[in-house]
């Protein structure tokens, strides 16, 4: 399995847009299979938000293999974060 | 229509045309700059092309650059299905006058996790609008957004009215599409018009007695007058909606006092010296008994006086049009070489009934004749809802009028001997003179007679004359001795 690539598109330095960055920075640290993550401000890079499609904010979209997936919103709930996108927990050593 | 305070600017916002004439007179002058116009149909009632239309008559008539917002077809599916109308988006796009913002669906799974805003959108519409320095947005549709966010419906609310209120204070006159489920009934799913939109628009596409009838309806025009009620429209290629105001169904013209020749002098001299210039004269009878007689006379007793004239037939070909003609010592193809005479045969069920009468005013406005015959109106009822044919009776009526042209209409009646069709009802109101054409049963003789039951503002004969046809036409003879048989003809027997 090759690394997850991750993109959060956010619009401005917002709470919202806040929220999402720790959440992911959480996500990053505890999936390392997830540690290639990329923030971008679709406030000063509007071509990116055209070429994604974006539509709300903040978004997450994560490119695997041939396979692409996108969260919308905070990101508050990891687990479920986690889940959907398929990540693996870290094992934890006995 | 009392609120005019509580929008975006105070006072009367400047309208802009939106290209359809008709849908302008509605909203007399167009979509409101600064304001957002809420458009609600059922699929397939024509808002996607409303809303191109309102974006390419900016670009090619008014030099106001537009931005499409797509959250149904992607931006290469709308060019392809619009190019059909006339309009070249794709061109219009490479030339920096039209930019697209494609928010139609990806192919990825999503899910919600957490709040979300649209700032994304936002963001992005407003960075297309600064590109190509628009004044005019579409957004198409807002329910595919709620379809998108299924269960997400208050933040969606929210956000829609933060989006809407920042493209009112740049200015833009804004157009956004809904779906609709039903023609009567609930506006739009989700009620998005409740706070999105200051005017609120419907189009429908109604199926009645298996006939279609394309309408638009302005609801509400915040702080500004519009013409109520249902304007019936239909779509052309090349030109997009084309739509006929009910405005102009109003019979305000003047009327003449100028008398022409019904082609027949004996009916001339029924008439009280013929009929009126601008005047429209309904000729009823069954099949055979000489309707299409007495509009071949109409026509060349015109282009005798030195007029031009139009035949549109729907029941019989062009071949069989001359070759009656011919047989009464008209000679069709003559007078067509000579400029003086067009005639357009077309089959009933080719188009609609709107879109027969946009044929009509393209044939008049080619040939500027100074009278038209219609042989059959009742060819063309067959073809659409009792609503729909009396629209396009009146909208036909009166744009005679306004043209002064003198016109024509025949119609079958129903039973051989006489009775009144639905359609003789509806048209009979409409039209200054009425002549009956009915068969005559006199003892063992069948004969035809012709009245004159109605001429609106003269003196005409009220009594049936006999008549007969040879090869030069129609001759009128003396009236019938004794009373004739007249089951429900309407005249002095009234029995109906």
């Amino acid at each position: 399995m090759g690394p997850f690539r991750l993109q959060l598109y956010i619009a401005g330095d917002t709470p919202i847009s806040q929220k999402a960055r720790e959440n992911l920075q959480r996500l990053c640290e505890r999936h390392p299979a997830a540690s290639e993550a990329v923030v971008i401000d679709i406030l000063s890079e509007p071509a990116l938000a055209d070429e994604a499609r974006i539509l709300a904010t903040p978004t997450l979209i994560c490119e695997h293999l041939t396979r692409s997936k996108r969260i919308i919103g905070d990101l508050g709930d990891t687990d479920r974060v986690a889940e959907f996108l398929g990540l693996q927990q870290h094992p934890i050593e006995p | 229509m009392s609120e005019t305070k509580g929008g975006a600017s105070s006072g009367l916002s400047e309208k802009i045309p939106t290209g359809i004439a008709a849908f302008d007179e509605l909203t007399m002058g167009g979509l409101p700059r600064g304001r957002a116009t809420l458009v609600g149909g059922t699929p397939g009632s024509g808002k996607t092309v409303l809303a191109t239309q309102f974006l390419a008559h900016g670009i090619a008539a008014c030099g106001e650059n537009g931005v499409f917002v797509t959250f149904e077809e992607p931006p290469s599916d709308i060019e392809t299905n619009m190019r059909g109308f006339g309009w070249d988006l794709a061109q219009w796009r490479r030339e920096g006058r039209l930019a697209f913002v494609d928010v139609s669906p990806p192919e990825d799974d999503h899910v919600v996790i957490g709040e979300f805003d649209l700032s994304g959108l936002l963001s992005r519409i407003a960075h297309a609008v600064a590109a190509v320095q628009a004044k005019r947005v579409v957004v198409d549709s807002i329910t595919q957004l709620f379809d998108h966010f299924i269960g997400a419906e208050a933040p969606l609310r929210r956000e829609l009215f933060r989006i809407t209120a920042a493209l009112k204070r740049m200015g833009l006159a804004v157009l956004m599409t809904a779906e609709r489920n039903v023609e009567y009934g609930e506006i739009t799913r989700h009620r998005i018009e409740e706070f999105v939109a200051d005017n609120v628009v419907i189009m429908r596409n109604v199926l009645h007695n298996e006939k279609r009838r394309r309408t638009i309806e302005v609801l509400k025009l915040r702080g500004s007058n519009h013409v109520e009620g249902e304007a019936p429209f239909t779509m052309v290629s090349g030109q997009g909606i084309v739509a006929n105001p009910l405005s102009s169904l109003r019979l305000e013209q003047q009327s003449s006092t100028l008398r022409i020749t019904s082609g027949n002098p004996q009916l001339d001299e029924m008439c009280g010296g013929g009929f009126f210039r601008d005047s429209v004269t309904l000729v009823s009878g069954a099949t055979g008994t000489g309707k299409t007689l007495l509009a071949t006379h109409f026509l060349a007793g015109g282009i005798a006086a030195g007029e031009r004239a139009l035949l549109l037939g729907y029941e019989e070909s062009r071949g069989q049009l001359f070759r009656n003609a011919l047989g009464w010592g008209i000679d069709f193809e003559a007078l067509e070489r000579r400029g003086k005479l067009a005639v357009a045969c077309m089959y009933p069920e080719a188009q609609g009934l709107q879109a027969h009468l946009l044929t009509i005013q393209r044939l008049v406005d080619e040939h500027r004749p100074n009278r038209i015959a219609i042989d059959s109106l009742s060819a063309l009822e067959r073809v659409s809802s009792e609503t729909g044919f009396r629209e396009f009776l009146i909208s036909l009526t009166s744009f005679i009028k306004k043209r002064e042209i003198a016109g024509l209409y025949s119609a079958t009646s129903t039973s051989l001997i006489g009775g009144q069709s639905v359609s003789e009802q509806h048209i009979s109101t409409l039209t200054d003179s009425i002549i009956l054409l009915r068969y005559i049963p006199q003892g063992r003789t069948m004969h035809r007679g012709l009245m004159v039951l109605k001429m609106r503002g003269s003196e005409h004969a009220k009594e049936i004359r006999q008549f007969t046809i040879d090869g030069s036409g129609m001759h009128l003879g003396s009236g019938f001795d004794g009373m004739p048989d007249l089951p429900g003809g309407g005249a002095e027997s009234g029995s109906a």
